[in-house]
């Protein structure tokens, strides 16, 4: 080759390749979304992951769904009636309910879906307790026969926090609920693109033209119409923050699901992007109650007054919104009992190492599990670990990933025998809306989340709850709840933090709570 | 020579029953466990120890081990513990890119960083020298991910020649894949150029004092010619070695710059199933670079025999 035929060519390459400016990704009906996190896992009955939930209202619906103020609305549901005495349910399928097969979604689909969640959900099996049949009257007609009343029935089957309770055809729900379906086939609003899934990398959705959206009612958590004004959603899986935010600012994606709050200065002030609401999610510090000395309530309640939230919110969502003022329950039963007599956030550390000696404190050491991965985790610990030694605690600070601390947290075991004493998580807020829905509040002992508090109190008090015979027995009861809480410390809640996500300005429809990809459209 | 390649494909296999029993071990001590990935927070210990039981993860040791090693033999990786894709199928969806990258930053180094060896050599002691050594010793020194993030802000951000990430598969176009690549491919290239120029350039010197170049260039044989023709072609042996051992080096490198330019290839993979615990996806990709990185060094030892004829197996 010549010399000037190789620089032809090589500008009429460069003509082609970097002249043109690159054209926004919106041009079609795509929406190009950044999710939080890899989405490992498909079936939201089998996993509890926020992607494999979010994927879950994607391609799967629910027969409830909650409304912006957290009450269950008819979803798969025309609407149910209930007898008399309150015992018998029956639910009635809306019609033109289609899975992604083509086969009509029946009542037996829906017999089969609820049982393979309600072996896995602590909700599904506080009802199925309550339950002496569930049965299909007719395609279309489920009924649940109960032992006693349970008003909580649409708020179980339409609860948003993992596991949900989605519908899935019989023959996959005939899955082992321990074992995820690999065969994605729902009801829901978008199909999956099983073909095109890249574990890691990609996820396609196809809008699904069969569906056909309620016709009442307002977009809320999970419940409304869900209209989808996109021929098709993309999820790419963009690991590094920098490189997702560059990516939303050149149009290369429309909508980042979880920005760091850091790099919302950046974009302040930019036309062309706008910050929306994507959920809020808890931060909690939980104690192991196995092994001392916290398996010592009144160490427990100790550190409760020390413990400085504010702090620890102020470095978890910096310059975000966030509040350090939260009880154990912020949804509809939410309450202030009790908050500021317990969380007083003392400094006078030399009367504290005295009433931690007087309460049988030895100076053993404490096991604190941190995920150096996860940075709000990181963030938490380092502040919680400050004050821990202020306390005189004898901290022992242990970083490591979080697929290990995953791990560690199930041990039983005494701290030198890689057990642990404490670590600091967060979780979505759905979690934490009452005590139907807060699993890390009760205090059943071993059959308690990690940390295994034991309290009989609390769980006399969480039955009540679920037996009470309305809302204001229901927040009288929440209430108290929350005050035996703040003596038996099954779990500590720190604070609630908005996350913000970041999107094209052009996009508007955007729904309360997390992501959700229908009524979103495009100016 | 046939008889050489044979001896070293058998080679392979004890290489390849060492990487598998020492990664095995590898993941057999690290703590995590997919089961609980699997079942969530939610999770009672009977369901994750269902779950452990259906994974084999109940199973002793040596058992699994043996297992998996019966399964490769036939060709057969496992699944995905976590969404049940065969591990082959998630190699295949991943290995374009991570070649694609490595192919690129292959081409890019070697012909920008031999040329470059070959002046500092030829210009030893002058401006230029210094130059081209400070340009390596700079583009050695910055990381991948700090030489891809100016190349994203500013052919991706700023001049929006480029996208800043994302790859555009070989089948859905040639401009487009190679839109995608050139920036990731340009930044893990400073490493690799920096490092074989100064090879270059050090062997260079050595064989340019060698009597035949003395002899050559006082027989009038033109400069370009004696550099290019004589000089080069002698002093290839150890480029060329430094570029095959640079492939381990390239295989480190890529892991960050698919993270940087959200490539999905076999680095990204990799780091995704470490995170997950997702033993098989572990073992089977690591099996993979291995049999790369000894393939590799196998073309190495050939091409010796086409720089060097003195060379023969």
């Amino acid at each position: 080759m010549k010399r000037r035929t190789f620089l032809k060519g090589s500008l009429a390459m460069g003509a082609a390749m970097g002249f043109p400016r690159i054209a926004p990704a919106q041009q079609s009906s795509v929406l190009k979304f950044i999710p939080s996190v890899n989405l490992a896992i498909l079936d939201p009955i089998a996993n509890t992951a926020a992607p494999t939930r979010l994927h879950g209202f994607m391609v799967f619906d629910t027969l409830y769904g909650l409304d912006s103020n957290f009450v269950a609305q008819p979803q798969m549901a025309a609407g149910h009636e209930v007898s008399a005495d309150g015992l018998e349910w029956r639910i009635r399928l809306r019609d033109e309910l289609f899975f992604h097969d083509g086969e009509p979604v029946r009542a037996q689909d829906v017999v089969a879906s609820l049982n393979r969640w309600a072996r896995r959900d602590t909700f599904g099996k506080t009802l199925f307790g309550r339950t002496d049949e569930l049965s299909a009257a007719d395609d279309k007609t489920v009924v649940f026969r109960l032992k006693r009343p349970f008003a909580l029935l649409p708020a179980a089957l339409g609860k948003v926090g993992s596991n949900i309770a989605v519908i899935m055809p019989e023959r996959l729900a005939a899955t082992d609920p321990a074992t995820p379906v690999t065969e994605v086939i729902g009801s829901g609003p978008f199909s999956f693109v099983a073909d095109e899934y890249a574990p890691g990398a990609f996820v396609g959705y196809n809008k699904f033209d069969r569906y056909v959206p309620r016709a009442d009612g307002e977009v809320g958590f999970s419940s409304g119409p869900k209209v989808v004004n996109f021929d098709r959603v993309e999820w790419h899986v963009i690991p590094d923050p920098s490189t997702a935010l560059a990516a939303v600012q050149s149009g290369e994606m429309d909508w980042w699901e979880a920005p760091l709050p850091d790099f919302l200065g950046l974009v302040e002030g930019n036309p062309d992007l706008t910050i929306v609401q994507a959920g809020s999610h808890v931060m909690f510090l939980r104690l192991n109650h196995l092994h001392p000395p916290f398996d010592n309530p009144e160490i427990r309640r100790i550190l409760l007054s020390c413990l400085d939230r504010t702090a620890i919110m102020q470095a978890v969502g910096g310059t975000g919104e966030w509040r350090d003022d939260i009880g154990i329950y912020i949804g509809s039963m939410k309450s202030d009992a009790g908050i500021a007599e317990t969380f007083l956030a003392r400094t006078d550390f030399d009367n504290v190492k005295r009433e931690l000696e007087a309460a049988g404190y030895k100076g053993e050491p404490i096991v604190m599990l941190v995920s150096t991965d996860i940075a709000s985790h990181m963030a938490a610990s380092q502040v919680g670990e400050a004050t821990f030694r202020k306390m005189g605690l004898n901290i022992d600070f242990q970083s490591m990933d979080w697929g290990t601390v995953s791990q560690r947290r199930t041990s039983m075991e005494p701290p030198e025998n890689g057990g642990w004493n404490c670590f600091f998580v967060m979780a979505d807020s759905e979690y934490f809306l009452d005590p139907a829905t807060n699993f890390l509040a009760r205090a059943n002992g071993r059959e308690a989340w990690f940390g295994w508090p034991d309290s009989p109190r609390i769980e006399e008090l969480t039955e009540e709850w679920f037996n009470a015979p309305d809302e204001a027995s229901q927040l009288e009861i929440a209430r108290a709840l929350q005050l035996q809480a703040w003596q038996d410390v099954p779990v500590v809640p720190v604070g609630e933090a908005k996350r913000p996500g970041l999107a094209r300005s052009n996009l508007k429809g955007f729904a309360p709570g997390f992501a959700k990809f229908w009524g979103v459209e495009r100016t | 020579m046939l008889s050489y390649i044979l001896k070293r494909c058998l080679s392979t296999i004890p290489v390849m029953l060492v990487v598998a029993v020492f990664i095995f071990s590898l993941l057999y001590i690290t703590p995590g466990d997919p089961a609980l990935m699997i079942a969530g927070d939610q999770a009672t210990p009977a369901v994750v120890e269902r779950i452990r039981q259906q994974l084999g993860l109940d199973q002793p040791v040596h058992i699994r081990f043996g297992q998996w090693l019966w399964n490769i033999m036939r060709g057969d990786f496992g699944n995905s513990v976590l969404n049940g894709t065969p591990v082959i199928n998630l190699i295949a969806q991943r290995v374009q890119p991570t070649v694609s990258l490595m192919l690129a930053t292959l081409l890019i180094s070697v012909s920008v960083a031999v040329p470059l060896g070959v002046v500092a050599a030829w210009k030893r002691g002058t401006f230029i020298d210094r130059a081209i050594m400070i340009f390596c010793v700079a583009g050695f020194s910055l990381p991948v991910f700090v030489t891809g993030y100016l190349l994203a802000y500013t052919f991706g951000l700023k001049l929006s020649w480029l996208p800043v990430q994302g790859y555009a598969r070989l089948e859905n176009g040639f401009i487009p894949w190679l839109r995608g690549i050139i920036l990731p491919a340009c930044a893990l290239s400073m490493v690799y150029i920096s490092l074989i120029a100064r090879i270059t350039r050090a062997t260079m010197l050595e064989t340019m004092s060698r009597d035949y170049i003395r002899t050559a260039r006082a027989k009038g044989v033109s400069e370009k010619n004696l550099l290019f023709g004589h000089a080069l072609k002698n002093a290839a042996v150890p480029i060329v070695t430094v570029i095959g051992t640079g492939v381990a080096l390239l295989i480190g490198g890529s892991v960050v710059a698919e993270s940087v330019f959200a490539l999905p290839g076999l680095g990204r993979l990799t780091i995704d199933a470490i995170m997950s615990r997702d033993y098989p996806v572990i073992q089977g990709v690591v099996l993979v670079f291995s049999v790369s990185y000894v393939l590799v060094n196998l073309c190495v030892d050939l091409l010796y025999t086409v720089f060097d004829p003195r060379i023969s197996y």
